[in-house]
């Protein structure tokens, strides 16, 4: 029921929520940039909501500016008010070309945003505006195409008082102007609460609800799938047929559609349809799309409730449950619950591993932006991109379409925290590389156009919560089969490092990764590494799971994160049969656990 | 469809060009044994007498077995060896596996997979490739494993795959070294005019490191030319001449003065590197001023860097100051801080910017 109303609104588009707020003084008026009711060609992208603590839109038009967003507001009270905008220069080197401009109830605003040549996000004076109705339609044009965004646009009476920059008061203002808590909903009570809708959630989800469990899945983005969807395109690797137990990687073939490689341009081809059709036809499983949860609220070492924003209405939502799966990737739910992790790399003294590094450090794999062109029937152009990364005849990457190489965030930026940059990071290569290409290559490109490319970034890196058992790079090579061995992983151990050629012509700037495939024998993961050993009542599966940094080198593959999902399923139903925890299933349930996974 | 026709004409239109350029320019034919190929390597020359390209005819088998024929071929390699083009005669076409002449995009994917020195076709070995259990050609690449398969495959024609792996390693094998000892040869002053004026840029730093020594002293005869290349749009050049060129060649307010002005129109990658290096200088009042004055243009992060260079002179003239200590109270508290972190350690300051130092509020 839950679900179908929530697939409804974003089937019709029809729900548009967003707040308004009137101040007792009813001077003031915060419109979040997400919320905008038409969203012309502007996309919402929360992915810097551990930053900012809001989603944004952008315009993500690969160098054509997109369809105006629109909005009505209701203002409460008439008269003249300051409007401010906040926005930032995301390529400041030396102006960046994200640049837009807003309409207020048919007048364009004097300045012209998002070419301040300055990075940080600040509220950006838009000067004064008169408010002759009730309801006023603001528009914001693009004008380039090149990801000029917008988090929110304010209005007030008071005169030369900017709005505030820093985060906690932002939250004081966002909260009292848009009633977030105010307007908390509570979204019931579940056996499992899934955070989390990549490969590895849906899986668990799916699994907890086969076997009976009342299931929530919170995603933070419209599809599902997260690295494997068609907003980031990475094709599904690890093996299913060299599998210990060949029941595990059931619910992974039903959602797998094939291979169309990394970054294919079609986007039909990765299957958001068919996850979509799998999660909804299950009655004991209810979806939460478009909810980026934020908080957790704890008590004696076990999680009692999760907190979700929508990323486009702001609505905030309140999950209740006995048991919990960090599936977010980020380890965001285990981070938020207090639970152990590491992030980075260990050093070979701490972890007795060959291939670790000598030091310690917070070097972590990188994101991919991937993109495709595809061939047209005439000569288009590309604009040149001075606020790129700059190519020329002695270094570009003459591709028609990316793989996995394209990849930045090889320590030199926190995957979580400095998400957004590493994203921009990757458009400027991307767009600068494109630029060369069309520009200089013109008997290759000329007839080329960018199909497509990824602004959300597919993560492959960030906190690995710790668990009863961390899995080593001896667990693999010595194919170490523990009395909970659970998942059988195939893949290499494959530590991404950046590609040589390109550390020389972009030092610290890297956008290209190499590899050296370590292979391995096929090995089985311990279900102890599949909870977290301090928080009584989380699971985790997917890249989050307990293992060393060279470990998680292996096992961070889609099909294998996926079958980890199914684990825990089986895991969450067997500790609510007996009203234990994760741990009391390994400790006192071991046997029916692996029965299952055996069966 | 069409674009391959006409990729297809203009490589035969190349043909016929090379052929007459060939029958026409002054030639010299060496027979080298080091590399192990017996083929002429010949070098030829431009109507003005200068050296322009090596090329070495080749007839060499592209099977394990029979089942397809020798391949005739003409490699064609600049003056350090880096491969640039083929030809084929017309009447012995490149074949494929089934015997099938090579299409136009065949050619134009040949001609991109030579282009490649980074080929993956490098590290393979031809058996890696073959299917061993038939010992016969192999389509495909099924061989190779993991996430470089599709890679692989991407880097070869299907059904000349020892063509193009024979090829590749004839262009980037033995010939490469054998050209470069050639040319250094022949090396004199024109040449490395030539070389440093060049569109090609594998010439560029190879002259640039004949003509500047390991501090960075460059021979007298060339030092406009590496100038041009610091103030040029060759961003790549540009910096390599900047991260090695010794700076003694901008010690005076002139020198100095013209740096500043490469600087004014350089890009933004180029001004980073220009910055970086900026510190050691010692530089002219009159360029620090210029530089003061001219900090309300650069971003946030230029403008850190400029304070450093500026933070670093062991003297700033009262101008600077003034302009400098007005960031202290400016509206903007992150120039202020920026100043202020850069500045507040730098002792000959006036009094008047000490004190303002010492009553900075974040």
């Amino acid at each position: 029921m839950m679900m179908n109303l929530i697939f409804s609104r974003y089937v019709w588009g029809l729900i548009l929520f967003f707040f308004v707020l009137r101040l007792a003084a009813q001077e003031q008026v915060l419109v979040e940039a997400e919320s905008f009711g038409e969203k012309g060609g502007w996309v919402v992208d929360q992915q810097s909501f551990p930053v900012l603590h809001s989603s944004y839109l952008m315009a993500h038009g690969m160098g054509r500016p997109v369809a105006d967003a629109k909005t009505k507001v209701k203002f409460p009270k008439r008269g003249m008010y300051q409007v401010w905008v906040r926005t930032k220069d995301w390529a400041p080197f030396p102006v960046g070309p994200g640049k837009f401009q807003l309409f207020v109830d048919g007048k364009v605003l004097q300045s012209t945003f998002g070419e301040s040549g300055d990075g940080a996000w600040k509220w950006y004076s838009g000067g004064e505006v008169k408010v002759a109705k009730d309801s006023v339609e603001l528009v914001l044009k693009d004008l380039t195409g090149f990801n000029g965004r917008v988090d929110a646009i304010f209005f007030t009476k008071e005169r030369d008082v900017a709005p505030p920059n820093e985060l906690a008061d932002m939250n004081v203002l966002r909260n009292k102007l848009l009633g977030l808590d105010a307007g908390r909903k509570e979204m019931g009570d579940f056996d499992l609460v899934v955070v989390g809708g990549g490969v590895a959630g849906t899986c668990a989800a799916l699994s907890a609800a086969r076997l009976g469990l009342k299931v929530a899945l919170i995603q933070d983005r419209p599809l599902l799938g997260g690295n494997n969807s068609s907003e980031v395109r990475v094709h599904l690797m690890g093996d299913l047929d060299k599998s210990y137990y060949p029941k595990l990687g059931r619910i992974v073939r039903e959602l797998d559609n094939g291979d169309p490689g990394n970054g294919n341009p079609d986007a039909k081809e990765y299957g958001d349809a068919r996850k979509f059709a799998m999660v909804k036809a299950e009655k004991k499983l209810s979806l939460f799309i478009n909810t980026h949860v934020y908080q957790a609220e704890t008590e004696n070492n076990r999680v009692k409730a999760v907190i979700g924003r929508d990323i486009e209405t702001n609505e905030e939502r309140r999950f209740t449950g006995k048991y919990f799966a960090d599936c977010t990737g980020d380890g965001t739910l285990g981070f938020l619950a207090g639970a152990d992790f590491r992030m980075g790399r260990e050093s070979k003294k701490e972890t007795g591993e060959s291939l670790a590094a000598d030091k310690a450090d917070d070097f972590t794999l990188g994101t991919s932006n991937l993109w495709a062109s595809l061939p047209v029937d005439s000569v288009t152009t590309f604009p040149e991109t001075p606020w790129a990364l700059p190519f020329t005849e002695e270094y570009h990457i003459d591709e028609v379409q990316s793989d996995w190489q394209w990849e930045t965030g090889f320590g030199n930026f926190n995957t979580i925290t400095e998400a957004e940059q590493i994203r921009d990071h990757n458009l400027r290569a991307v767009y600068g590389n494109w630029s060369y290409l069309k520009n200089h290559k013109p008997e290759k490109y000329a007839k080329r156009e960018l199909a497509w490319v990824a602004y959300i970034g597919g993560k492959r890196e960030s906190r690995r919560l710790m668990g009863d058992h961390i899995l080593t790079q001896m667990d693999i090579q010595e194919g170490k089969m523990y009395p909970d061995a659970t998942v059988t992983a195939t893949w290499t151990i494959d530590l991404h490092f950046p590609d040589k050629k390109n550390t020389l012509y972009f030092p610290d700037e890297e956008f290209f990764a190499g590899t050296k495939h370590i292979r391995v024998a096929p090995y089985t993961i311990p279900y102890r590494c599949l909870y977290s050993r301090n928080i009584d009542n989380l699971f985790m599966a997917g890249r989050d799971i307990s293992t060393t940094h060279v470990a998680f080198g292996s096992t961070r593959v889609m099909r294998t994160c996926g079958m980890m999902g199914e684990v825990v399923g089986m895991a969450a139903s067997v500790a609510n049969k007996y009203q234990t925890t994760p741990r009391g299933v390994y400790e006192k349930h071991l046997s029916e656990l692996m029965g299952m996974i055996k069966d | 469809m069409h674009s391959m026709l006409r990729q297809g004409f203009s490589l035969l239109i190349s043909c016929i060009w090379f052929l007459s350029v060939r029958a026409q320019t002054l030639q010299e034919s060496y027979t080298l044994s080091d590399s192990g190929e017996s083929y002429k390597l010949i070098l030829a020359y431009d109507n003005g007498k200068q050296p322009v390209y090596f090329f070495r005819d080749i007839f060499t088998p592209v099977c394990l077995d029979d089942v397809c024929k020798p391949v005739r071929i003409t490699l064609f390699w600049d003056l350090l060896g880096n491969y640039l083009r083929y030809e084929v005669p017309k009447d012995e076409p490149l074949t494929k596996l089934d015997h099938a002449d090579f299409t136009a995009a065949d050619h134009a994917k040949l001609q991109e997979i030579l282009l490649n020195e980074n080929s993956l076709l490098k590290d393979f070995k031809m058996e890696d490739l073959v299917d061993s259990s038939s010992q016969r050609l192999s389509d495909s690449v099924d061989a190779v494993t993991g996430a470089t398969k599709n890679t692989v495959k991407g880097e070869v024609i299907e059904g000349a795959l020892y063509t193009c792996y024979t090829l590749w390693h004839l262009a980037h094998g033995a010939t490469v070294d054998d050209i470069k000892k050639l040319t250094r040869k022949k090396l004199d002053e024109p040449m490395l005019h030539r070389f440093l004026r060049s569109d090609n840029f594998h010439y560029v730093y190879f002259a640039l490191d004949e003509v500047m020594d390991a501090q960075g002293l460059v021979h007298d005869a060339y030092l406009a030319d590496v100038l041009t290349l610091l103030a040029s749009d060759n961003v790549f050049a540009a910096r390599y001449v900047w991260q090695k060129i010794n700076l003694r060649y901008f010690t005076s307010a002139d020198e100095q003065g013209a740096l500043w002005r490469i600087f004014l129109q350089a890009s933004y990658t180029q001004q980073v590197a220009l910055l970086k290096r900026m510190v050691e200088l010692e530089l002219d009042a009159g360029i620090i001023q210029q530089i003061t004055d001219y900090l309300p243009q650069l971003n946030q992060a230029l403008f850190k860097q400029a304070l450093i260079v500026l933070a670093g002179q062991k003297v700033l003239p009262q101008g600077s100051q003034k302009a400098l200590m007005a960031y202290l109270n400016a509206a903007d508290r992150e120039r202020a801080k920026t100043v202020y972190e850069a500045l507040r350690e730098h002792v000959p300051l006036n009094e008047a910017f000490k004190e303002q130092l010492r009553s900075y509020k974040p």
